[in-house]
């Protein structure tokens, strides 16, 4: 099938529908074999790596893996230029977003590392530079609130150099875990797809008829707390230091342009998803992803950022935007004033979100901006310790055997034994993959 | 089968007990059998349901001035009738109505008698027991009294019935301010990009998250003159001794500590550090001053452009810090600041 006439992106899902080790690693009739030695020898091409522990984690098992970093789903280029993840770990910056490509669908692979991504000079700081999703249960809440909970995970535990630098460190072991990606989606190359979409190129192909909408996808970058321009984080074609709005078309980002920290969720981003279809379907033009920085230092700086996305999204004659964000904190002054200078400017919002925990008088945003006059709550957000719904203790961990867990105001992190009970769920729900809200009472 | 009609006593004010509008404003507080009013009207309508066997009447001045005996009658009358439900109003944007109408809520409730009112959303009586009473909202005059009539009696029958009474937006009364978790029947993304499609086409949608406004706090007064004020440092940016003696938590804290700066003109490197969690705190820890400005301050003391420095400073981590923690640092702080003869702070936040 040709549908490289039209512009865009076709992509050809694989299924995985099981996962086992064995002596050599192939993928044929939806099963994916996994040779540990083939992947260690992958793995250990960077000299900077000791040594790695490979482990398979399936939905259902009493099962928690900890300390991850990153969650990629297998997908490979095909035809059409660049290289999936373009940017990332030195890989081809050449734009994407055209051609075909494959991606393995129920399987991630996943690495688990300790390594921080920045250091404070405090030693009683408990700041730690980790992702707010860093532990996944395959069983219980934890699993029924995250798509990660439903999906097979080939976990990689690597351990690094670490007498090197702390970007080193974490750059090295990203790397080794893209070998493996481009290895195991390379499988796919020879085999007939289970299922096939065109994405196509919206600038190309929309209606004039339509409305333009835009996503807006809000980032933290780890420039601020890292001083480092080359921090480990969620990268814009790899870039993670603090830049200006990115238009970015929404092919780009399913061949996996923004990504780093949690790149299955951008790349399976359901609000990304549900506005393609709005647009094949012929309801809305989905005419730019726009991402955006947060947890700039300044002010000034925040008003700069919001003010250009405004006015470009004014410049592309949208009339609506879908907000989204990933952090927590002074992050949220970056989404209100994008906002605000949005809605000024006539393109309306809808923000998703997680809440405050409003349970003694305070508003359920931390900047609670009037024009935010729509928003889609995904349940408690970043001050996860309200959220009264315990992890229940488990059989096995993959990854540290030790968690470090924010237990509520005015407790010091503390540390618990893996296995055990967490007392309350460590999960945001960034992109509205589930269910999960808060209600008015 | 005979279904048990529920028994309300009823609290209406002056207008609507037909004995006067302002003039009658101060019309001390009575008690009567029955319904008087848009009590009949509940009579009427809601016969199967409902039946009004006492009305508590008074003047909206009076019940505000005279409150203490007002709250006394009140529990006087529930005790006499002992009804299954207390109803309150309408009170439209009758703001002294209102506030009446919220004061008899909370007391039948305080003694275990469920209760309802029912006001106009901007009606100050929707702040004062905000989060311990049901509020339909009405419309702003009494054109909506069907309505609101209509409203009150639906959940009044549930909270008689002892029945689970679910969100807000469900069961028709005010968000309280209270936000509880649970699941909506589509995944986020899609009621997002469906609320959206909405809001774009002018259809009306619900909002999940009602914004808040903060509270407006009115600022004291301005200082006529500095120089012989004794000014108290204040800061949110988590700055501790060295090593962080207290254990101050990173963030949220809700604890504040005391430090004693009385023989320092600089914060030193190396004797303090900023335990916040929310901030890139390596520079200040190189330079404290920067969230405490101390050296600063101490030349402005020298120079005499200030009286004296406070001789300790108080420090707090302000992120994720609870409201209502944060309202009772203040407090503490301020009684602390008073009893000290401070006359202004500087409060450096982060």
């Amino acid at each position: 099938m040709n549908n490289t006439e039209k512009s865009g992106l076709l992509i050809r899902t694989f299924l995985v529908k099981d996962i086992l080790l064995s002596n050599k690693t192939s993928y044929s009739d939806n099963l994916l074999k996994i040779s540990k030695k083939q992947i260690v020898e992958i793995i250990k091409q960077d000299s900077r790596i000791n040594g790695v522990k490979v482990d398979i984690a399936k939905p259902g098992e009493s099962t928690r893996i900890t300390a991850i970093k990153d969650v990629i789903e297998p997908r490979i280029k095909i035809d059409g230029p660049g290289q999936v993840y373009p940017g990332i770990d030195n890989r081809d910056i050449t734009t994407v977003g055209n051609g075909i490509t494959n991606r393995m669908s129920g399987i991630g692979i996943t690495l688990i590392s300790p390594v921080k991504s920045f250091e404070l000079s405090s030693p009683a700081s408990s700041a730690g530079g980790g992702s707010a999703n860093n532990l996944i249960d395959m069983s219980g809440p934890g699993a029924e609130y995250s798509p990660y909970g439903k999906i097979k995970h080939l976990c990689l535990w690597i351990d690094v150099d670490n007498s090197l630098h702390l970007d080193d460190q974490n750059w090295a072991i990203h790397s080794a875990v893209m070998r493996v990606n481009d290895y195991i989606a390379s499988l796919t190359k020879k085999i007939i797809p289970d299922e096939e979409q065109f994405f196509p190129d919206t600038s190309k192909n929309y209606d004039l008829n339509n409305e333009n909408i835009a996503y807006i996808a809000c980032m933290n970058s780890p420039q601020h707390y890292s001083n480092s321009l080359t921090a480990y984080g969620v990268g814009i074609y790899g870039v993670t230091m603090q830049t200006t709005p990115w238009v970015l078309k929404p092919t780009e980002i399913l061949d996996g342009a923004i990504s780093g920290a949690y790149s299955w969720e951008m790349v399976n981003n359901p609000i990304l998803l549900n506005l393609f279809e709005k647009h094949i379907e012929g309801k809305i033009n989905f005419k730019c992803v726009i991402a955006i920085r947060s947890r700039w230092s300044l002010q000034s700086e925040k008003n700069l950022t919001a003010n250009q996305t405004s006015r470009i999204l004014r410049d592309l004659n949208c009339k609506g935007a879908i907000v989204s964000w990933d952090a927590g904190g002074n992050d949220f002054v970056e989404v209100s004033t994008t906002i605000k200078s949005c809605e000024n400017a006539g393109i309306k919002t809808v923000l998703i979100t997680g809440e405050e925990h409003s349970d003694s008088d305070g508003p359920g945003l931390l900047d609670p901006v009037e024009e935010i006059s729509a928003i889609v709550s995904t349940g408690v957000g970043s001050n996860m310790w309200y959220e009264k719904i315990a992890m229940p203790p488990v059989k096995k961990v993959i990854g540290p055997k030790n968690l470090q867990i924010n237990s509520g105001p005015d407790s010091p992190l503390i540390n618990i034994p893996a296995k055990e009970e967490i007392p309350s769920l460590q999960l945001e729900d960034h992109f509205g993959f589930s269910y999960r809200s808060c209600f008015g009472f | 089968m005979t279904n048990k009609t529920i028994k309300v006593l009823h609290y209406i004010n002056q207008f609507f007990g037909g004995i006067g509008s302002e003039e009658a404003a101060n019309h001390p507080i009575e008690i009567r059998d029955g319904a008087v009013g848009p009590g009949l009207a509940l009579n009427k309508s809601f016969s199967n349901d409902i039946e009004v066997i006492g009305t508590i009447i008074a003047g909206d001045n009076y019940y505000n001035e005279e409150i203490d005996h007002s709250n006394k009658v009140v529990l006087e009358a529930l005790e006499k009738y002992k009804p299954d439900l207390l109803i309150a109003g309408p009170a439209f944007n009758a703001g002294r109505y209102g506030v009446a109408c919220s004061e008899v809520s909370f007391l039948a409730n305080s003694i275990g008698i469920p209760s309802v009112t029912s006001m106009f959303h901007e009606n100050p009586g929707t702040l004062t027991h905000r989060k311990d009473i049901y509020i339909i909202p009405s419309s702003e005059g009494v054109g909506g009294m069907s309505n609101a009539l209509n409203g009150i009696v639906k959940l009044g029958k549930k909270l008689y019935l002892k029945n689970e009474i679910g969100p807000a937006s469900e069961e028709g009364y005010l968000p309280r301010g209270i936000r509880k978790s649970g699941k909506r029947s589509a995944i986020g993304a899609d009621r997002a990009v469906e609320m959206l499609i909405s809001k774009v086409n002018n259809i009306p949608y619900e909002t999940e998250l009602p914004i808040e406004l903060p509270e407006k706090i009115i600022p004291a007064p301005p200082m006529k003159t500095l120089s012989s004020s004794k000014i108290g440092l204040v800061t949110s940016g988590g700055l501790v001794p060295m090593g962080n003696p207290d254990k101050l938590a990173g963030g949220p804290s809700q604890s504040w500590f005391k430090y004693d700066i009385s023989k320092l003109n600089s914060m030193n490197e190396g004797e303090w550090e900023s335990v916040h969690v929310g901030f890139f705190t390596d520079i200040t820890n190189k330079n404290p001053n920067y969230i405490l400005p101390l050296n600063i301050v101490r030349e402005f003391e020298k120079n005499g452009e200030i009286g004296s420095i406070h001789s300790e400073y108080f420090s707090t981590s302000g992120r994720g810090t609870p409201v209502a923690d944060s309202k009772r640092m203040g407090r503490e702080m301020a009684h602390d600041l008073k009893s000290a003869n401070v006359d202004a702070v500087i409060m450096v936040a982060t």
